[in-house]
């Protein structure tokens, strides 16, 4: 009993994150219930659309890939106290560089494909350096700037698809790319593409860095004390604007994954908001890597289940949006959820109690 | 005899750790009751207990006899306990007075704040008790002494009858600490019971009515004041005898290491902070830095490690120059320091206390081959300064933040002394740590000594500097304005030249 109790004390985190998510589907099985619908099949619908087929199945697992991605570009410069909530943006500029990489540029694939993802990735890269800049250099709060930086970013690519590349077609977009530049198709006939070993080697990547290296230890130091890390000889500014340059590199290559597994082109209006959920996916995950791979399978399943389940028991596709706020909300509300979970496995001291001391 | 507190049989787990083990305690009225005992041994979480901000794990309160129940801090404010922590919660751009009444200000027609009457009810307060504090300046303005004082105005004014102050002479100076002695002498007269901690027994015997002994969680002794004396309360506190010895004399002193020739600095308002500062550190001795805080000690250690811009002079590792370099290029030159402020600039509290205690050589062998962490060497390292030190801690992957303060406090020390480059600045380097633990410090300083390093002590107390230094250097205003062999000064003459009184100059 004592050690059942002990795992759970120290997986408290963990366990108050999926009960936040558990709590969320709740609300909505009780909100389903209450417009007269029944929830159980609701949910079974659901899991069907997400898992129900190899061809369902691998859909999700295809927006797994772009979320996991940005998720992992959220994390790395939360890890050093950067909080970019412009990664839609720098998602957006890289898919955008990738593509034109892709269709100019005439190579073999073994060349041709590393480069059109490296150019995404530089293109978000670059661009986060102006908000690393502004912070570090001009002390602007990186969240205002990084969320306004998303505007241009969106307009300079709306603009460039309407009226400065030839329009192929009727939709707002540029030429296919090249063969060469293409992630292939795993599984004939699925939407599975080889950006999934992309994205674990991202996982991989951002794991390593942070916790294996001497520069991640240094970022994750200026994350949680500056003062401290200047104290002892960690140029802090300096692994701030690496942070920045990486997460917006992750953000971009977010993007040219995108294009090159699944648009073969920048299509305009592509992402249905990869970079603003990429935010939620981090958090439900932690800011651990492999826990950002979960809550991604949690947030890209939810986008495909819904489908099949509004098709099926008529409920509205706008549920998405209800059900990733009320995720989101239940998330947020962490704390509260923290002290009942405090209560019941460490005796009566509330969560708040713990952290005003650790102040 | 009424009791005011009385604690039955309190228990508080932390998963396994048992920091409180059946502890009761009886508190008289109008009495300041002292608790004592090693880093680690409960005092904080018995306090926070009191407080409300940990619930017990069982055990009972009684407040003037009654059962209580206290859930939070509000309930306790509500039962008349105020608390004073050693890291204030004050706001900075706010007045005095306005921090005193926050949240239970007086207004005219509940909208506007009535400041006529916030301030004159805070100089009432304040006159009542003789804290001497000033409603109308604001709190970033004023010394740590003062700000103490307002934490105690905030708590008077919420009528608190018993007031608990956890380590409140840490960040004091000797002379604001004796004002603090005189403020809970009135309080105490007035009624008021006084819960006070202290790792400084002189403090304990000089204003203690009774004093509880904890030793792992659990009450040792509780005595009355007459019946003890320093050396019994540390046998009780130990369960050995220790004692603070002078450091025994220098084996032999060398040359010069670190040299400091005409450092000047200006704060950013353009005033002098730092004024034609000269000296050096020389291989095998200690090097005492005395002076009123505010002085330009803290100054003086940032110049040191490259964080406090110069306007002039020059400093040097041996013959290297080092002036204007990097904190990391400083640092590898040869410079370590243990810093004043253990939470801000010391430790990064979210780090387990393995990750702590490599801080700073995260890039050095054999913790890193320059980009990749050797955890095995990092996991070696701690577990043999965990022991060495006796940091007390459940395993060395547990956060820093979940320590006790002097324990804490160990990690930092263990850290610099023990991977101690040519040149060690000890800023207040046992601040909060128990006798025993203040004993082994300052034995683990001497021996860096003896191996030919040079150690800059900076103490605010002159018993540690006297204790420890071969030579004293006196700041004063920004400028050392004397620096004196050890044997050739008394206490009081450093006392006076610390507030800016001639002296004879003897060339060291
Ligand atoms: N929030 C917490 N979580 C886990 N363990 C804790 C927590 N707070 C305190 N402890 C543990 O409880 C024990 C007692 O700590 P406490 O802070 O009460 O000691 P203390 O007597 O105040 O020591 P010091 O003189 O160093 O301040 C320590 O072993 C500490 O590690
Ligand atoms: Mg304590």
């Amino acid at each position: 009993m004592h050690r059942i109790r002990k795992f759970f004390l120290k997986q408290q985190p963990v366990f108050i994150t999926i009960i936040a998510v558990l709590l969320a589907f709740v609300i909505v099985g009780l909100i389903l219930a209450a417009t007269g619908r029944n929830p159980f099949n609701a949910v079974y619908f659901f899991v069907r659309g997400a898992f129900g087929n190899m061809f369902n199945t691998t859909d999700t697992i295809s927006r797994v890939i772009p979320l996991t991605i940005a998720g992992i570009a959220f994390l790395v410069g939360a890890q050093s106290s950067v909080f970019n909530v412009g990664i839609e943006g720098q998602l957006l500029l890289g898919a955008m560089a990738s593509a034109v990489v892709g269709y100019i540029v005439k190579l073999p694939a073994y060349i041709h494909l590393p480069l059109m993802l490296l150019a995404g990735a530089l293109a978000g890269g670059l661009y986060a350096l102006i908000p690393a800049w502004l912070k570090t250099k001009r002390k602007v709060n990186e969240i205002l700037s990084t969320i306004m930086l998303n505007y241009p970013a969106t307009y300079f690519t709306h603009f460039l698809v309407l009226k400065v590349i030839p329009i192929e077609g009727v939709v707002p977009a540029t030429p296919f790319i090249e063969e060469t530049a293409r992630l292939p198709i795993l599984i004939e006939g699925t939407q599975l593409h080889a950006g999934v070993f992309v994205m674990i080697m991202v996982v991989i990547f951002a794991y390593y860095l942070l916790y294996k290296t001497s520069l991640g230890y240094e970022m994750r130091a200026v994350g949680y004390n500056k003062t401290a890390a200047r104290f002892h000889g960690i140029p802090v500014e300096k692994r701030m604007n690496f942070a920045f340059f990486l997460s917006g590199m992750m953000a971009g290559l977010a993007g040219a994954v995108e294009v090159a597994g699944v648009h073969y082109r920048f299509l305009d209006q592509f992402s249905p908001g990869y970079g603003f959920d990429s935010i939620t996916v981090a958090l439900v995950g932690l800011l651990n890597p492999f826990g950002v791979v979960i809550s991604a399978t949690l947030f890209g399943a939810l986008k495909t289940g819904i489908l099949e389940m509004s098709v099926y028991s008529g409920i509205p596709r706008q549920l998405t949006t209800l059900i990733n706020g009320i995720v989101v909300l239940c998330v947020a509300a962490k704390d509260m959820l923290g002290g009942w979970y405090a209560r019941i496995f460490r005796g009566k001291d509330t969560y708040e109690a713990q952290k005003e001391i650790s102040q | 005899m009424a009791y005011i507190l009385e604690l039955h049989d309190i228990c508080k787990h932390f998963g396994n750790v048992l920091a409180n083990d059946h502890v009761s305690l009886k508190v008289e009225k109008g009495t300041v009751h002292s608790i004592v005992g090693e880093n680690g041994a409960g005092k904080t979480t018995l306090m926070n207990i009191l407080y409300g901000l940990y619930k017990q794990t069982s055990g009972e309160i009684f407040i003037d006899g009654t059962k209580v129940d206290i859930e939070s801090p509000s309930d306790a404010i509500e039962l008349g306990i105020g608390m004073i922590h050693q890291h204030f919660k004050l706001i900075p751009a706010m007045t005095v007075a306005e921090n005193v009444m926050l949240g239970e200000e007086p207004t005219l027609g509940k909208v506007f704040l009535d400041l006529k009457k916030i301030n004159e009810r805070t100089l009432e307060l304040s006159d009542k008790y003789g804290l001497a504090v000033n409603p109308k300046s604001m709190v970033e303005e004023i010394s740590v002494g003062i700000r103490q004082r307002v934490e105690i105005l905030k708590a008077l004014y919420r009528n608190a009858n018993i007031l608990i102050l956890d380590e409140p002479t840490a960040l004091l100076t000797p002379q604001e600490s004796e004002d603090l002695f005189r403020i809970i002498e009135r309080l105490r007269k007035d009624g008021k019971t006084i819960l006070f901690i202290s790792h400084k027994l002189k403090e304990i015997m000089q204003i203690s009515n009774n004093i509880t002994v904890l030793r792992d969680g659990k009450v040792v002794d509780t005595v009355k004041k007459e019946d003890t004396d320093e050396v019994h309360l540390a046998r009780l506190m130990v369960g050995r005898d220790v004692f603070l010895k002078p450091a025994p004399k220098p084996k032999k002193i060398g040359e010069a290491i670190l040299r400091v020739e005409h450092v000047t600095a200006v704060n950013e308002y353009h005033h002098p902070v730092l004024n034609d500062v000269t000296f050096d550190v020389r291989s095998g001795e200690v090097l005492g830095v005395a002076g009123v805080d505010g002085n330009g000690q803290t100054e003086l250690v940032k110049a040191l490690i490259g964080l406090q811009p110069l306007s002039g002079g020059k400093i040097f590792i041996y013959d290297q120059e080092i002036t204007h370099l990097s904190v990391k290029k400083m640092r590898s030159a040869g410079i370590g320091v243990i810093p004043e402020d253990r939470l801000q600039e010391g430790l990064v509290e979210d780090f387990s206390v393995q990750e702590n205690l490599f801080l700073g050589l995260q890039r050095s062998q054999p913790f890193s081959n320059g980009t990749n962490i050797n955890w095995g060497a990092v996991r070696s390292n701690a577990e043999e300064l965990v022991k060495v030190y006796d940091i007390r801690t459940p395993n060395i992957e547990h956060k820093a933040r979940l320590l006790s303060g002097g324990n804490q406090q160990k990690i930092i020390v263990a850290r610099e002394i023990f991977h101690a480059p040519d040149t060690i600045i000890a800023s207040q380097p046992t601040r909060g740590l128990d006798i025993a633990a203040t004993d082994f410090v300052h034995e683990q300083l001497i021996k860096q000594r003896d191996a030919g390093k040079g150690v800059l002590l900076f103490s605010l107390s002159l018993d540690e500097i006297m204790l420890l230094s071969t030579r004293i250097a006196v700041i004063y205003k920004g400028a050392i304005v004397a620096v004196v062999n050890k044997d050739d000064v008394t206490p009081e003459d450093l006392g006076l030249m610390m507030l800016g009184g001639s002296y004879e100059h003897i060339p060291a």
